[in-house]
């Protein structure tokens, strides 16, 4: 059975050849990875959608440059990576602080029968969301989007000393940030209980 | 074993990169050192709620925006290189059927003597080149 590699060059091969309305698929495919990618490190879901999209884009005019050794997925997500990290760098030259940003518009609760388990996905994501962008990155890449040691190396051009060494202090970043934020709700509720 | 041992395994533990033996050492310090147990405990819980969220979804309007961006045509007007070899070397090829008509023509019906002679002319032409070449390179290097 083709394996979605297979899959993926299959497409890039008809697109180069001309058929460039294949390109749909790979945008379907990525689209909610490479977004979340975004979103996640700019935090405003507008900039996120423009991102994404430019991420695309120009994925589809350096094509030609694609080298197949690597994943597709490995290949769109470096670009993804790159173009949010440049936006970021000069959202900081015009010197502002990412504190003063909107905080990330998570999705009003739907149903309160999901109280619970919203209150925990919020958590999470101010877990990842406190987290400096270098860690923010490697997290995601290696814990929500499952990419391997050697992808993130590609991903980032870093040594794997290096991708190992940052993911390792990530989790522990990340870690003592739940702790951190668990206590203190754990604080506010003794509180209300004294109350 | 120590606690910066147990933290080394419990990265390995993480990276999904753990044989039965570190298991097991793992195990026997986390029932021994509560500091450790609860430290795995936090990461696991992290770690986990950060893989069980799922990822955003891009919005509906997304595909189009790209689609009205990009060039559906690029790559067939593109010439595909093999294509494009083929055309050099007909090009060329025909460049030199055409020169050695030309040469055929204009040398190749000449009497053997005169062909002498021209030859005889581009050889003496050569040395006197080589002369003056000769000469040139004394005078600057006197100047010199
Ligand atoms: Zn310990």
């Amino acid at each position: 059975m083709a394996t979605l590699q297979d899959r993926d060059h299959k497409v890039i091969e008809e697109i180069l050849k001309g058929n460039g309305e294949r390109f749909h698929e790979l945008i379907a495919r990525y689209k909610n990875g490479v977004y979340s990618i975004c979103l996640r490190m700019v935090k405003d879901r507008e900039e996120a959608r423009d991102l994404a999209q430019e991420v695309f884009i120009k994925a589809y005019y350096s094509l030609k440059g694609y080298n197949r050794e690597y994943k597709f997925s490995t290949w769109i997500f470096k670009i993804a990576t790159n173009l949010c990290i440049d936006h970021l760098r000069k959202r900081k030259a015009q010197t502002l602080s990412l504190d003063e940003r909107l905080s990330m518009p998570y999705d009003a609760a739907s149903a309160e029968s999901v109280y619970f388990h919203r209150c925990n996905r919020d958590e999470i994501n101010r877990v990842i969301d406190g987290l400096p962008e270098d860690y923010r990155i490697l997290i995601i890449l290696y814990h929500k989007e499952g990419l391997s040691y050697q992808d993130i190396c590609q991903v980032l051009d870093l040594p794997m000393s290096k991708v190992k060494n940052r993911l390792h202090r990530a989790r522990n970043m990340l870690k003592e940030k739940l702790r951190e934020i668990k206590e203190e709700e754990s604080g506010w509720t003794a509180k209300e209980l004294q109350v | 074993m120590d606690c910066k041992r147990a933290s080394s395994l419990i990265m390995d533990y993480f990276d999904r990169n753990m044989d039965a033996m570190g298991q097991r050492d793992l195990d026997l310090h986390l029932k021994q050192c509560s500091l450790c147990r609860r430290d795995f405990q936090w990461m696991k819980e992290a770690i986990e709620g950060v893989e069980s969220i799922q990822d955003w979804q891009a919005p509906e309007d997304f595909e189009i925006g790209i689609f009205k961006e990009i060039d559906l045509q690029y790559y067939r007007r593109q010439k595909p290189i093999y294509k494009s070899r083929v055309g050099m070397w007909a090009a060329a090829s025909l460049y030199f059927a055409f020169l050695s008509i030309f040469f055929y023509l204009k040398y190749g019906t000449m009497h053997w003597e005169t062909k002498i002679i021209a030859l005889m002319k581009f050889v003496d032409l050569g040395n006197r080149i080589y002369g003056l070449w000769g000469l040139i390179g004394k005078v600057f290097g006197k100047i010199g």
